[in-house]
């Protein structure tokens, strides 16, 4: 760094303490009289002073605007477990799931809905849906393998009704409702144990939940 | 580690602050609300690697910072391959509208606008937000000395714009 540099950079901090008012009275007394000799310098700290007395109101009408619902919706929490998931364009791909079970979706709906499955984790075609009913008791899956241990957890908490839970060394989050147009109450759910994470879905229809699809991942730390 | 609930509750009372930073940064509401829309989205899916809950607010600013960086650097580069596809609205609703439209009649934001979007960023930070420097420098990734650089050049040019627009009747909006 240049010698006119480091100057500037001096200058530049003390005249910024200085229009701030923090500095001490021995450096307020000295920028002052540096002031008095020098114009130009009294033309720079009256612009710094303007400005700064303009700052703590900058752009205040945003602050007291109302917030759009697009950002209020993008604020709330996503129906999915955030980062766990992997992401990719398998709306398509649910909707054969849902309709291979039985439970079907109506056909405009379906196609509406395109848009909505879009980054939703489901992985893994599921399997033959298997004597035509679209009911399985709670805890079996459709697609994936989930441990029998994180699976009775996972419907313990499902049953409960609670965002999630942790039990013994099972954490487990619950996603809000999905917005299937299925007669069913479908949800995010991703258990992690013993350094697996498994994301999918689980639907409810009585008599109990059901395991749709899941997905296994290593869990990768600092995510 | 905040849990889901409070994030979101986080989330939301921050969210006229971070509008306020982006449209600093973007210098359109439509544009700025775009890129809070992107931010909280990333902001979810990277939850966890917020260590101290007591930095939400400035890893939030970092985060709206690296989704503007992002977007300016071009189409081929928009795509967050973890980002999931979204369609952010084509049009903005009212509120959008209505707040441009107050802008427009800002004449300390119209001077703003005439600066780098740099200094405008750190005008921003220490002004409004009343971040140390130290702070500052650690949102934007910056030595602390380009802060006080920024900073400086910022406050005069803006104080000037002011001036200028003031001493000229021409210019007077009424306002």
């Amino acid at each position: 760094m240049s010698a006119d540099a480091d100057r500037q950079r001096l200058a530049d901090k003390d005249l910024l303490a200085y229009v701030e008012g923090r500095l001490d009275t021995a450096s307020r007394q000295a920028v002052d009289q540096a002031l008095s000799r020098d114009a130009g310098l009294q033309r720079r700290v009256a612009a710094m002073r303007r400005a700064v007395a303009e700052e703590p109101g900058l752009l205040d009408s945003v602050l007291e605007a109302p917030v759009p619902d697009r950002l209020l919706r993008a604020a709330r929490m996503p129906a999915r477990p955030g980062p766990g998931a992997r992401l990719a364009a398998t709306g398509g791909r649910l909707r054969r799931l849902l309709r291979s079970t039985g439970w079907g979706l109506a056909a405009p709906a379906g196609a509406a809905i395109a848009g909505l499955l879009i980054g939703l984790a489901v992985d893994g075609e599921p399997s033959s849906p298997g004597g035509g009913s679209g009911y399985r008791p709670a805890g079996s899956t459709a697609a994936g393998s989930l441990p029998p241990a994180a699976l009775d957890a996972l419907v313990g908490v499902l049953e409960r009704g609670t965002g999630g839970g942790q039990v013994g060394a099972i954490a487990i989050t619950v996603g809000q409702a999905l917005p299937l147009p299925v007669d069913a109450d479908c949800r995010w759910f991703q258990v992690t144990m013993d350094g697996a994470r498994h994301d999918g879905i689980a639907c409810a229809r009585p008599p109990g939940w059901s395991v749709m699809t899941v997905e296994t991942s290593a869990v990768a730390d600092g995510e | 580690m905040i849990d889901r609930k409070g994030f979101e509750r986080a989330l939301l009372e921050r969210l006229p602050r971070m509008r306020r930073f982006a449209i600093s940064l973007t210098g359109t509401v439509a544009e700025g609300d775009d890129l809070v829309q992107s931010a909280c989205e990333r902001a979810w899916r990277r939850r966890r690697s917020l260590r101290d809950p007591e930095r939400l607010d400035s890893w939030l600013f970092q985060i709206i910072r690296h989704v503007w960086i992002d977007q300016r650097r071009g189409p081929e580069a928009r795509v967050d391959p973890e980002d999931p596809v979204t369609f952010h609205d084509l049009a903005g609703g009212d509120a959008e509208r209505e707040l441009e439209a107050r802008l427009s009649l800002d004449r300390t934001f119209a001077a703003m606008l005439r600066l780098p979007a740099e200094q405008r960023a750190v005008l921003l930070l220490v002004g409004a937000e009343g971040y140390a420097y130290r702070e500052a420098a650690a949102i934007l990734d910056i030595p602390i000395g380009t802060v006080m650089s920024r900073l400086a050049r910022a406050r005069e040019a803006l104080g000037r714009l002011l001036e200028d627009a003031q001493d000229s009747p021409a210019r007077e909006t009424g306002s």
